[in-house]
């Protein structure tokens, strides 16, 4: 079973999903602090953080292997409490659930890009990330965070958004910010998401788990077109030369669901990662 | 592209003054001992009937003042989620805008630091009160048995009640634990 | 890969030519209501996190106008 289901979900909703479990999305709005305390000056930036830590830990890639080793499973093991938070891949007809759900929904600028690539995304135009939750209204807290602003979106504005960036080949990634608390629905792409790179380059698994899902094709339905191989992100699927169709290697895949949106035969559909005994504990 | 954000300074609390008024007026103190006042004396069915009256009456004056103070002193987040309201439809004030009256309510009169909010989506809205004064207050004027019986909880109920109507959202109020037997007493909103 | 290079946000020049995205830039400093300024030197900083994925192909250094960047390769084995 996936662990932070196991953790955070509630067997009696959505099928014991933590990311559909309302609990999760839930957070007060206010604190009482202290008289003495003060709000502080400065802030910490996750991402950023996350990205140094790589960083280090890489430097042993090389030099020292057993200690590489030894770091990413420390920090797999901290389990999204140490510096890397919790993060999982859903296909889009989750994504929908959600923004359905939590309020309010936000679209805002992409932190990883603004860190990998430092591509500014200053408008609604440009913005692609999406966030979730009490904290989009304390945006102006942290403009460096939030370049350009939030940008509220109705549930349907947010599904449409949400298209937007799945037709572009966006994986729809889920967030938490502290715990369990889900703060949104990112659209990444490798390499310059830190939470898919983190994964596939360093073995980093806590930001990038695989979705409940697994791609399977119909080969009768495919045509061989090809559309599949470009749109997925993980490498999971070639060109079978002598069958003249594609083939996806279920153990790659993410579950995604992006070649099952972007397939033009409706030959792809995905299964329940469960159902399949040799995938129920890849995550 | 849009200039650099020209920095501010907002305050994304609640308002102390606002605050201290409230916590004044709604004093648990000053409710639980009117109350134990009022029982003195009384049997089991007038004690339910007393709780009632006073804790109803308690309850919708508490909330009350809390969305008439609160509107009268705003606060970043406030205004931003009424921004926010605007964009998305007034359909969606629900649970967030309620929820900041809850909030306001709680944080004034109990000795807490947040209000723990379970669920806050566009369905339910449910919150809980863990170390609650005015059960302990009662506990200690009343004893045990009465302040087992929960009279309290008719200014909750009543109070949850009378802001969603008072904000004009059909939503269904309801008790879902109750510290005697739960540890802690939680109260749903759900979108009728 | 520092001294030199002062305002990585605003020049942006590797992080965006760079075909293995080894590079990171983030603020120095968060600060609270406030973005920061990429034009002020020093505000933000360069690193080179996925350095082990550079293929030497010299993009980085060739775009560099303060030549800020330098890449080691251990030598060939004898
Ligand atoms: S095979 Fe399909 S579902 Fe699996 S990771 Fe690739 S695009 Fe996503
Ligand atoms: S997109 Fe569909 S039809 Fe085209 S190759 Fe992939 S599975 Fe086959
Ligand atoms: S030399 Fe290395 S770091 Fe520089 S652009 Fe090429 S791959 Fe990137």
């Amino acid at each position: 079973m996936c662990w932070v289901c196991e953790a955070y979900g509630d067997p009696e909703v959505e099928n014991g999903r933590w990311y559909l479990n309302p609990k999760n999305h839930s957070r007060n709005m206010y604190k009482i602090k202290k008289p003495d305390q003060k709000a502080a000056a400065y802030g910490s930036d996750p991402e950023a953080q996350s990205g140094r830590n790589i960083g280090e830990i890489m430097q042993f890639r090389f030099t020292d292997p057993d200690k590489f080793n030894q770091l990413i499973k420390e920090a797999n093991a901290m389990k999204g409490s140490g510096p890397f938070q919790i993060g999982q891949v859903i296909p889009i007809q989750e994504a929908y659930k959600v923004v359905e759900m939590s309020y309010p929904v936000a679209s805002m600028s992409c932190i990883c890009r603004i860190h990998n690539r430092a591509q500014e995304e200053r408008n609604e135009h440009e913005y692609s990330c999406t966030g979730l939750g009490v904290g989009m209204l304390k945006w102006e807290r942290w403009p460096e965070r939030y370049k350009g602003g939030v940008n509220f979106m109705a549930p349907d504005e947010a599904k449409e958004w949400l298209v937007k960036w799945n037709k572009k080949g966006m994986v729809h990634i889920i967030m938490t910010f502290g715990g369990s608390y889900v703060g949104g629905v990112c659209n990444c792409d490798y390499p310059d998401c830190g939470m898919i790179r983190n994964r596939v380059d360093y073995g980093i698994e806590t930001g990038c788990l695989k979705s409940h899902w697994v791609a399977k094709i119909d080969y009768d339905l495919c045509t061989g077109c090809g559309v599949c191989v470009q749109r997925c992100q993980f490498g999971a699927i070639k060109f079978e030369v002598t069958l003249d169709k594609t083939n996806i290697d279920q153990l790659k895949c993410f579950g995604c669901g992006l070649c099952e949106t972007g397939c033009p035969t409706n030959a792809i559909e995905l299964i329940d990662r469960e159902s399949l005994p040799g995938l129920r504990e890849v995550w | 592209m849009k200039e650099i954000y020209e920095a501010k300074n907002y305050s994304y609390e609640l308002n102390p003054d606002m605050l201290k008024l409230l916590r004044e007026e709604f004093d648990v103190d000053k409710v639980t001992s009117k109350f134990a006042e009022a029982i003195k004396g009384k049997s089991a069915g007038e004690i339910e009937a007393e709780g009632k009256a006073i804790f109803e009456e308690y309850g919708r004056n508490w909330i009350r003042q809390s969305l008439k103070l609160g509107e009268e002193y705003p606060d970043r987040t406030y205004e931003v989620l009424l921004e926010a309201i605007d964009k998305t439809g007034g359909y969606l004030r629900f649970a967030l805008a309620p929820q900041r009256f809850l909030e306001i309510a709680y944080l004034s009169t109990q000795e807490i630091s947040i209000l723990p909010i379970i669920e806050n989506n566009v369905n339910r809205l449910v919150y809980r009160m863990v170390d609650c004064d005015t059960y302990k207050n009662l506990k200690e004027k009343c004893g045990e048995e009465v302040a087992n019986l929960l009279p309290c909880r008719h200014a909750c109920l009543t109070a949850c009640e009378t802001l969603h109507r008072d904000l004009e959202i059909d939503a269904l109020v309801q008790m879902e634990a109750q510290i005697p037997k739960d540890g802690y007493c939680q109260f749903a909103a759900r979108r009728a | 890969m520092t001294a030199p290079c002062t305002v990585p946000f605003d020049c942006k020049k590797c992080l965006q030519a760079c075909p293995q995205a080894v590079f990171l830039v983030t603020a120095v400093k968060v600060e609270r209501g406030k973005e920061t300024d990429p034009k002020e030197p020093g505000a933000y900083r360069l690193f080179a996190p996925h350095r082990d994925k550079c293929t030497g192909c010299n993009d980085c250094i060739e775009l560099c106008p303060e030549d800020a960047i330098t890449i080691n390769f251990p030598p060939l084995e004898a």
